[in-house]
């Protein structure tokens, strides 16, 4: 049979999403030839560089460039699919502005803070980087340096950098980015089961009979996952699904339950489910008497601002927010009972049948129910209660650690869980859940790090806001940015990012792939290599850590973090940074470099670079002469492994697509907490919340507080931001790519057609919005994806052209710390 | 308080790569699968019908594989908007994508094993 290679695409095509869609095939598609053997590429897997869902793309290299990506139809998570910014990952790495070489702000041939950005050579940059750090160091000492990280790092990375700074150079100043968006997921997690990240897994899609989503437009940032709920629900009509927002987005086309609630109210749906639950005599009492206990919390706890805000000073528990007691069952049902469904209704706007339906999902006996939450409950200045809440309403009806019983919290970043959380990169964590306040904690590091005891300091140190107001108030000097764009991203720019980056008094270094709006505010910016141009781990929402290989060089001198991270500790001695008695009681670790002591300590250099995949590049391993991520894995894996984070041996990630922890001899586990799915749970237990020592969870009773800032006469309306599905964040890699630029070239202020008629605007009018903070410029849609209720407005935050984060409000969780973005007060005036 | 030129204005500030034309001679074969409620799908050939370069090569009760030509990956993106705003299409995934010059497909293949 003859056919041209048009015929021969087009019918591969078809039959690969008929596969992958589960669709017979049309007669004269059944030629299915895959490319490697007529092409030439040469295709390799890799979890997308984008959101925590976890993809896996097959990725296909030419004369070392990537040329093509598809889904990888052997992955779990994706099964062959892949959503627009996957389809175009392989041009994140070519914008014609990437970096490739260092760049130094100098004048009269030496840094200066007013100086012009100047190509320098890595030695010059770290030279110059060496030398500010240890001037703060040496002035100030540990408590002056310090970092922002990233979900994005890979594993590696971020245990580089966390042992760098914690045990390094003496700082517990590093945080990620991960604080702005899954810092109350973790504290929720914390508070309720004493152990962080879901229970369940994506399996709960296909086995559930119900999907809640509380503040998640999963349509537009978890394509992939909503394909599967979609998939679930029509092919299912017995399947409902909720969608809960503060006003109508894409998900709401699959909603069978579309809820639009006032700003901040979702805590008082929550304690209105849970009223329900009780009252209609549906509480699980046996899974409740077995498994739980119950808690009061601390109320009035403050907005996370600086300490002198009026806001702060008159809230009564600001100091101890995560403060509560003891109570029993009666208790917490007396607690909930004012939140009924006419309270309910009243105080969220949301009609009396849309409420009723919803508790009914979670009280009836009959049906499972799959809970999804991201931003919406997470950048809250309650979201770690609003976290607490959801686990009540599961909790109280047993609703959880079976397939299709979950609350699940999703994440954005591809690795806010495999690095940022399990890796411990916050300012307050070690890995494997611990924390820098506990001796013993510290202690087990220090015997696993090979260093001695009394290195790591006990205080916490700064976290991303607090970052932030210490640069401006020059107490934090010297400061390493990674993977993100933190200038764009951290609210309140005019007010503290900015002023702080640039204040003489401080140092600032950005490493990045591409001259973000963070970048162009440093003195020195290192060019970083970006996810196939080294070895990456990453790990996603449901607990799967997937590695990939270096598949092409970085351009230029681009270098990964990680070796960033490496070569920089070279520069400094134990001696310049370690205490005197210290070193006086173990003589063998003085006069040894940094590196020595981290990296060349027996444990991460014990790899030889014979064991790397032959076919492969590792620039870091020839770099340093032993295979590093191994090492680096290896070590790390060791904090957790019996612990019930257990990690599978380094090499059996490059074979598998991921392998969900704990991965306990050789098998992975979907569910946890629950006896014959999870290793840890003893026989007979039935479920097991080990995390808590008394192996049950927390319920717990909390109350609706009101947000920081509500509209007033002078600045009406509510201001939400967010992403959409072209652009990732702020944009930094999105936006390099012509087709997804193109899409949505511009940030809108998506409004109310009425609210825009009584102020006078039409579509497309530039406007400005107004804050008591700042002020943007923007134009007015009141069509398209977004449907506005009155009296909100939504701003995507994308677009360093329009810098929404001049106008919204630094109020954080005061238990999580991470920033509200959901909630402030702005009005729109014309320009 | 100053602003640098780069916080103000962010726009002339965007990437060139995102500004450039893509001037090449490309075609694009890509297979699209889109989701949608069972009486969505009249709609969705409605709108096929009228755009070159879609068709849909098989389809099941709620989903169906729209097969995908066209002279750019930009108007992959505009086919996929205008599918996704049709009243019942919840969702549209891309699956398989192959972009070569326009001479090259409509070379003969050599004679491969019918599967």
């Amino acid at each position: 049979m003859h056919m041209t290679r048009r015929e021969f695409i087009r019918n591969t095509a078809v039959a690969v999403a008929a596969n992958v869609a589960g669709i017979a095939l049309p007669a004269g598609a059944t030629n299915v030839l895959l490319e490697g053997d007529l092409t030439q590429l040469k295709w390799s897997k890799a979890p997308c560089r984008f959101c925590g869902t976890g993809c896996s793309v097959n990725v296909a290299v030419k004369n070392g460039q990537v040329v093509a990506t598809h889904g990888d139809q052997l992955a779990e998570v994706n099964r062959g699919l892949n959503c627009i910014k996957g389809y175009f990952l392989s041009k994140i790495m070519y914008g014609a502005d990437r970096l490739t070489a260092p760049m130094l702000r100098k004048k009269d041939g030496a840094y200066a803070k007013d100086g012009e950005f100047t190509e320098v050579s890595w030695d010059e940059a770290f030279d110059v980087m060496a030398a500010q750090f240890k001037r703060v160091l040496k002035e100030k000492g540990p408590e002056a340096v310090g970092m922002f990280g990233s979900g994005q790092w890979t594993v590696w990375e971020g245990y580089a950098a966390n042992k760098l700074f914690k045990a390094g150079l003496r700082s517990n100043n590093i945080d990620p980015n991960a604080r702005h968006c899954m810092a109350s997921a973790v504290m929720g997690f914390m508070r309720t089961f004493g152990m962080d990240e879901p229970m369940g897994c994506y399996d709960d899609i296909e086995a559930t009979d119900a999907f809640v989503l509380w503040g998640s437009n999963m349509a537009e940032m978890h394509p992939i996952l909503w394909t599967r709920v979609t998939d679930r629900r029509l092919s299912n009509p017995h399947v409902k699904v909720a969608v809960l927002s503060t006003f109508e987005h894409r998900s709401f086309e699959l909603a069978d339950i579309p809820i639009v609630f006032t700003p901040q109210t979702d805590l008082v749906i929550l304690n209105y489910i849970a009223n329900h639950i009780i009252q209609s005599g549906k509480v699980n009492k046996d899974f409740v008497d077995r498994h739980t206990t119950f808690k009061q919390g601390v109320t009035d706890i403050g907005y996370g601002l600086r300490p002198d805000n009026p806001l702060e000073l008159k809230a009564r528990n600001a100091k101890d927010p995560n403060a509560g007691e003891a109570i029993d069952f009666a208790r917490f049902a007396a607690f909930v009972a004012p939140y009924t469904l006419e309270k309910a209704v009243a105080m969220t706007g949301v009609e009396k049948g849309w409420l009723q339906q919803l508790a009914e999902l979670y009280a009836d006996p009959g049906t499972k129910v799959v809970s999804f939450w991201t931003m919406g409950f997470n950048q809250h200045t309650r979201g770690v209660w609003a976290n607490n809440m959801v686990y009540n309403i599961h909790l109280l009806t047993g609703k959880i650690a079976t397939p299709g019983n979950s609350p699940f919290s999703l994440t954005g970043q591809p690795s806010a869980c495999g690095t940022a959380r399990e890796v411990g990169t916050f300012s307050h964590r070690l890995p494997a859940d611990m924390v820098v306040n506990n001796p013993e904690h510290r202690r087990h590091a220090e015997d696993i790090w090979a260093i001695p005891h009394g290195i790591i300091q006990p205080k916490p140190g700064f976290h991303a806001v607090e970052q932030n107001r210490k640069l401006r108030d020059g107490v934090l000097n010297a400061y390493w940015v990674q993977v993100n764009n933190n200038m764009q991203a951290g609210a309140n720019l005019m007010q503290e990012t900015y002023p702080g980056y640039r204040d003489p008094r401080n140092f600032i270094v950005v490493s990045d792939a591409y001259p973000t709006v963070t970048a162009q505010a440093a003195d020195l910016i290192l060019p970083a290599a970006m996810w196939v141009e080294k070895e990456g781990a990453y790990g996603n929402a449901e607990r799967r850590t997937q590695f990939w290989h270096q598949l092409v060089k970085a351009p230029g001198q681009a270098k990964s973090d990680l070796w960033q991270l490496m070569e920089f500790s070279k520069r400094f001695t134990t001696d310049e940074c370690w205490p005197a008695d210290i070193l006086a009681a173990h003589p063998s670790f003085k006069g040894k470099t940094l590196f020595d002591v981290l990296f060349r300590n027996g444990k991460v250099d014990q790899f030889p670079t014979s064991q790397i995949e032959a076919g492969y590049d590792n620039d870091e391993s020839a770099a340093f002469g032993f295979y590093v991520q191994k090492g680096l894995f290896e070590e790390y894996a060791s904090f957790g492994r019996g612990h019930g984070h257990d990690l599978a041996p380094f090499d059996a990630y490059h074979q598998a697509r991921g392998l969900r922890w704990p991965v306990v001899d050789g098998k992975e586990t979907r569910w946890r907490y629950r006896e014959g799915s999870d290793p840890y749970v003893k026989a007979g237990t039935g479920f097991q919340f080990y995390g808590n020592p008394d192996g049950r969870a927390v319920i717990w009773a909390l109350p609706y507080e009101p947000p920081a800032e509500m509209p007033d006469a002078e600045y009406d309306l509510w201001l939400s931001t967010g992403r959409i599905l072209e652009h990732w964040h702020s944009g930094s890699m999105t936006m390099r790519v012509p087709e997804l630029y193109r899409a949505f070239p511009e940030a809108v202020v998506f409004m109310n057609p009425d609210d825009a008629k009584a102020r006078g605007f039409k579509r497309g009018d530039q406007v400005k919005l107004v804050s008591r903070r700042g002020e943007m410029r923007s134009r007015v849609e009141t069509r398209g994806r977004n449907r506005m209720p009155r009296g909100v407005v939504f701003v995507p935050w994308f677009d360093a052209g329009q810098l929404i984060n001049k106008v919204t409000l630094d109020a954080t969780d005061p238990i999580s710390k991470q920033t509200d973005y959901k909630k402030c007060a702005v009005k729109v005036v014309a320009v | 308080m100053h602003v640098p030129p780069s916080l103000r204005h962010g726009r002339d500030n965007a990437p060139p790569a995102a500004k450039r034309n893509a001037m090449n001679h490309e075609q694009h074969i890509s297979s699209l699968l889109v989701l949608h409620r069972p009486d969505a799908l009249s709609r969705l050939q409605a709108l096929v019908d009228t755009r070159p370069g879609l068709s849909i090569a098989t389809h099941a009760e709620s989903r169906c594989v729209v097969l995908c030509e066209t002279d750019s990956q930009r108007a992959i993106v505009e086919h996929v908007e205008a599918m996704e705003a049709v009243p019942g299409v919840i969702n549209v995934s891309l699956i398989y994508h192959h972009a070569e010059p326009r001479d090259e497909l409509d070379a003969p293949l050599n004679p491969i094993a019918s599967t």
